[in-house]
């Protein structure tokens, strides 16, 4: 019978084998642009198919993507492959993360010439390009929650009946965006409103998908996501009971960018498509792909008019958070753990 | 029959002369062959480890690691985690064992098998998607919960975030996997016990405390030993439902030193702590005796039982039964019944879904086929280390063993990927390799399995038949081929039914690599549920479900028909 | 299947051999008689007691088998223990019972000593003080003799039958060989092929 097993296993061996290899072997034909990305970007309903798509028909070249599995991942990849990378673009870090990125010496300035004109705040930077924007926010449920807090100190200061899920800083994009929230807010005063909101933390998640799945379970009235999640159950599910709870003090920003490796192997390449960013071809995407703002003025579907339109934007520059942000969270954690 | 007269029996004496008597070293060759490749295998796992965990320090200064490693907040921390693990292993062990000793004292009942089947399912479920059905039963908005609540009119229950709620998820998966080991370990009992204790007219008491208690603890070490390390390690579930930073894990911290900070040589120091207090459970625990879990739950004890009608221990069974299937049972069908499978009909229009269908299928059946391998090599090792010759080698050897089987818990995923990563990026396409590093991370990541299913069997088979085999002239290749893998047919089938079904669960390290060449199913589900998943999400998990049971009996049974066939002359 | 029709008495004090070739249904007829096995019809009586409608605990039997019917991990003195209480807590009288009967049997100073490192005989000799110790009527042995050379052979049958006799109980022996029924002043009882 072993030889059965032998005979059994050298097949599957070759089958092994052979797959990376025809899958490597179908993409040789021409100019390869190599982008990292987050994993959810690329996936089939996320907006990676449709720009690859529309790029690919204005480069005549065969756009890459390779999804890892965080914006910090990809930062943490790149470091780790240095100049030996195979990367053209890094696509998805955000701002939190751009002055550490900077420092690697790894990126250098895009030169493109179209820039984002939908950005609530003024964004310069040479190498570090917007391609989409959102806030943070608590997201309820109409049918559950009548009266939600107007304002983050309201949600403070609200019943500890109230109970919300939070995802943790040290893992996730929107749980540091809550902490830098909260900083932005109340500066010196952050620990103490912590203490405070401490009550109403039902848990705190690794990931995102925990946190709203916990909500979704009906287990928390409020989970911090984004002001554009209730667009997705609008369009995608048509269910219209879902809102973010507009706060008064202003909302958290997030805006996500790309940028040009030092060592792109394609450096032409790379710079079309830092071009290309702003075009329709990519903004035009992003909306009901990303479920984020586009940075180009660009026909929003009819649905996004309903969303909260925050007053104030909050954004701490790359800098301020690189320096701050491990005492940041190690204040946060003493708050929390007393 | 004179007393003093030296009597010499065959049968009872057989299973006594196992290790003490070693064969003349004419005789042992290919035994001491066997047992150093074993050895030699162990030591390859161990020094690959090294060499990860080095990697992590390459050109650093290593006079600071004490000071990483030594912090007072950071020992909290561990304490905390320690405590944690040793909980949700003792209750784990509490539970399960404590079902698998009514399950067994019922003998065959309505919903038996579909008891074992869907517990069985709970070891597999994604983090995830457990802890939301679990939290359908527990949580603040539970069923349980609510009706403690409308019956007593407050809430009597422990708290529904925080530590007893993480022990409670560790305990839905690993509770089951006790039930199933102690379920196997007490069919194994010899069935002339069972007919004496019922001439004997035992009570449960007596049942419990002569036979069946016997028989179960030589299981427990190992099993405590896997599942405090599980636990020990376990990461987003203990955030997810621990309430708050201050239920954590080690992970945690190793995961923001590599990621946020970027500190290589601190998070290798904490994976070094996490290897030292890991490496102390299994050593301690390798010198305990190896039990087999073997495997024919199929195989059912019909000798009638004299504890069996008495109402006292029918009401304790039902309530042992009932609380394992509030903890494990209850979440699994929650999630089969709320799930909208019109939603999710979509995904089958998908050509990403066949896809990683596919991927997973490939993977799972060759991570199990090389875990039950390399397992089998070490169960050949671990047996007859005996017949090396220095002394030395033959004490460490086992615990080198121990420790080469669990390479997988004592050093987390994320730096296994990232080390890996570190050492193969200049030598290989890391994109073309993505499927070979899950491949072997799956592996390892089943081999503490596979090894507590095959290595006591091992030795228990060749102690049997050795002496048998000697003086029928089969060795070496033919008598592994003819006589043990034969005999451990269910063994290998369990453990490789097992193994398959936990790489097709597992999400590992595929999201470290990163490709959009090679993708599993666990990592499809993560791509729906990190976009609003909806029923899709709900319904892939299902089919990771279904499919990890299919693939199970599949493998489990094919294989003892397969070795069945093979005892036949060819 | 083989079917049997069977029908016999058995005394209080007297010795039977069953014997007939493998496979016949020799254990089979013991399993019947303890109760681990249903026969298809028929009637089950001791002393006007129905036993079929028993459990194996309530009926006045004890079953030794062909191997295994001592407890491994548990010493000799806890195994017979077991025979009086379930518990394996016996009084200092019941104690002193076990003793003097361990003594009769000739292995007394074995009592201390775990089962596996006792010899086949030594064994069965052990269980054969527990069946005696439990005090059952009826005291069923299979293949009692097959560990055993021809002189330990006499010496065992001379023991039975004096426990037979002594203690006023009904023996049940299975052998393949038929010579053991003189040795043990036994009736014997052929099964053979239908």
């Amino acid at each position: 019978m072993l030889k059965h097993i032998a005979k059994y296993s050298s097949v599957l061996t070759l089958s092994v084998l052979l797959l990376p290899l025809s899958l490597a072997a179908a993409a040789k034909a021409r100019d390869v642009l190599t982008v990292y990305t987050y994993d959810s970007f690329i996936s089939e309903w996320g907006p990676g198919p449709a720009i690859e798509k529309n790029f690919e028909t204005v480069c005549s070249c065969d756009l890459q993507f390779v999804g890892l599995d965080s914006s910090i991942g990809i930062l943490g990849r790149v470091r780790l492959e240095g100049a030996a990378s195979k990367a053209d673009i890094v696509l998805g870090l955000d701002t939190n993360l751009t002055e550490i990125a900077r420092r690697t010496g790894l990126f250098v300035p895009h030169g493109a010439d179209m820039g984002p004109d939908n950005l609530p705040l003024p964004f310069d930077d040479d190498t570090f390009m917007p391609f989409d924007w959102g806030y943070f926010a608590f997201v309820y449920d109409r049918n559950r929650l009548k009266t939600p807090p107007r304002s983050l100190e309201g949600l403070i200061s609200a019943t500890d009946d109230l109970k919300i899920v939070i995802q943790d800083p040290r893992t996730s994009t929107p749980g540091l965006g809550l902490l830098l929230w909260m900083k932005a807010v109340y500066g010196g005063d952050a620990a103490e409103k912590w203490a405070a909101l401490q009550p109403k933390i039902l848990t705190v998640t690794k990931g995102w998908w925990d946190a709203y799945s916990l909500f979704l379970e009906g287990e928390a009235d409020m989970v911090l996501s984004y002001t554009t999640s209730p667009a997705y159950h609008l369009i995608a599910e048509g269910r219209d009971n879902f809102a973010a709870a507009g706060f008064s003090e202003g909302h958290y920003m997030q805006i996500e960018v790309a940028a040009m490796m030092k060592s792109a192997p394609q450096p032409e390449l790379a710079r079309q498509f830092m071009n290309f960013i702003q075009s329709d071809g990519f903004q035009n995407v992003i909306p009901t792909a990303n479920w984020m703002y586009p940075t180009k003025k660009t026909a929003l579907p009819a649905e996004f008019s309903q969303l909260a339109q925050p007053q104030t934007s909050l954004l701490f520059t790359g800098r301020q958070v690189m320096e701050n942000q491990k005492q940041w969270t190690d204040e946060w954690l003493q708050a929390s753990q007393n | 029959m004179v007393a003093g007269q030296p009597e010499l029996g065959p049968g009872r004496a057989a299973g006594y002369y196992s290790w003490q008597h070693r064969l003349p070293a004419a005789s042992a060759g290919y035994l001491r062959w066997a047992g150093f490749a074993g050895l030699f295998f162990a030591g390859l796992l161990l020094g690959i480890m090294a060499v990860l965990l080095g990697a992590l320090f390459q050109g650093q200064d290593l006079s600071l690691l004490p000071d990483e490693m030594l912090q007072p907040q950071l020992l909290r921390l561990v304490g905390g985690a320690v405590i944690q693990a040793s909980l949700s292993a003792v209750l784990s062990i509490i539970v399960g064992a404590g079902c698998a000793l009514c399950v067994f004292r019922r003998g065959m009942f309505f919903g038996r098998s579909a008891l074992l089947t869907l517990s069985f399912l709970a070891m597999i479920m994604p983090t995830t998607v457990a802890a939301v059905s679990l939290l359908s039963l527990w949580g603040r908005q539970g069923a349980v919960r609510q009706s403690v609540n409308s019956l007593f009119g407050t809430d009597l229950l422990f708290a529904p975030y925080g530590l007893f709620m993480v022990i409670l998820a560790h305990m839905f998966f690993n509770a089951p996997l006790v039930m199933r080991v102690c379920l196997s370990v007490l069919q194994a009992i010899p069935e002339s016990q069972m007919k004496l204790a019922a001439q004997l007219r035992f009570g449960a008491g007596s049942y419990l405390r002569f036979i069946e208690w016997p028989a179960v603890k030589q299981a427990l070490p190992s099993l405590f030993g896997l599942i405090f390390l599980l636990c020990f390690s376990s990461f987003s579930l203990v955030l997810m439902l621990g309430g708050g930073p201050a239920v954590s894990t080690l992970e945690v911290a190793i995961y923001t030193a590599l990621r946020f900070e970027f500190n290589l040589p601190r998070a290798g120091a904490l994976a070094l702590l996490q290897l030292l207090i890991s490496s102390v459970v299994i050593l301690s625990l390798s010198r305990l005796e190896l039990q087999s879990w073997t495997s024919r739950l199929d195989a059912m004890q019909t000798v009638p039982r004299s504890d069996r009608d008495r109402i006292s221990v029918k009401s304790l069974d039902i309530f042992v039964v009932a609380l394992f299937c509030l903890i494990v049972v209850g979440p699994v069908l929650s999630l089969i019944l709320g799930i909208d499978i019109g939603g999710g009909a979509g995904l089958f229009h998908r050509p990403v879904f066949w896809s990683a269908l596919f991927s997973s299928c490939l993977l799972g059946l060759t991570a199990a086929t090389a875990s039950t391998a390399a397992a089998l090599l070490l169960a050949a090792g671990r047996c007859h280390l005996h017949y090396l010759d220095h002394p030395l080698i033959r004490e460490r050897g086992a615990e080198i063993i121990a420790l080469s089987v669990s390479v997988y818990l004592v050093l987390p995923a994320i730096v296994l990927g990232t080390a890996s990563f570190l050492l193969l990026r200049g030598i290989a396409d890391l994109f073309a390799s993505a499927f070979w590093l899950v491949l072997f991370s799956n592996t390892l990541m089943s081999l503490p399995f596979a090894a507590r299913i095959l290595m006591a069997r091992y030795s228990a088979v060749v102690s049997r038949s050795h002496r048998l085999a000697l003086s029928l002239n089969l060795r070496g290749y033919s008598y592994f081929s003819r006589i043990i893998l034969p005999a451990m047919r269910h063994e290998i089938g369990l453990s490789l039914g097992l193994c398959c079904a936990l790489s097709l669960g597992d999400f590992g390290v595929i999201a470290l690599f990163g490709s959009d060449r090679f993708q599993t199913l666990p990592w499809l589900l993560y791509q729906y549920a990190s976009r609003y998943g909806g029923p899709e999400a709900e319904v892939l998990s299902l089919l990771l479900l279904l499919l990890a049971v299919a693939l199970y009996w599949l493998l489990y049974k094919s294989v003892g028909l397969w070795a069945e066939r093979g005892l036949r002359p060819c | 299947m083989p079917r049997h029709r069977l029908d016999f008495d058995l005394a209080a004090g007297s010795v039977l051999l069953v014997t007939g070739p493998s496979g016949i249904g020799k254990t089979t007829l013991l399993n019947i008689i303890s109760g681990f096995v249903a026969p298809i019809s028929g009637s089950l009586n001791w002393e006007d007691r129905d036993l079929l409608s028993q459990p194996v605990w309530q009926r006045p039997v004890s079953f030794l088998f062909q191997e295994g019917n001592l407890f491994d991990h548990l010493s000799c003195r806890l195994n017979l223990y077991l025979g009086i209480s379930p518990s394996g807590r016996v009084s200092a009288a019941e104690a002193a019972l076990v003793m003097q009967t361990v003594t009769a049997l000739g292995c007394a100073e074995l009592i201390d000593r775990m089962p596996p490192s006792l010899s086949g005989g030594q064994q069965q000799r052990m269980a054969l003080a527990r069946a005696l110790i439990k005090n059952d009527p009826l005291i069923l042995l299979d293949e009692p003799f097959s560990a055993l050379d021809s002189d330990n052979r006499q010496q065992a049958s001379q023991l039975i039958r004096e426990i037979a006799a002594k203690h006023n109980r009904a023996v049940m022996i299975v052998s393949h060989e038929r010579e053991d029924a003189h040795a043990l002043g036994a009736d014997t009882l052929e099964l053979k092929p239908a």
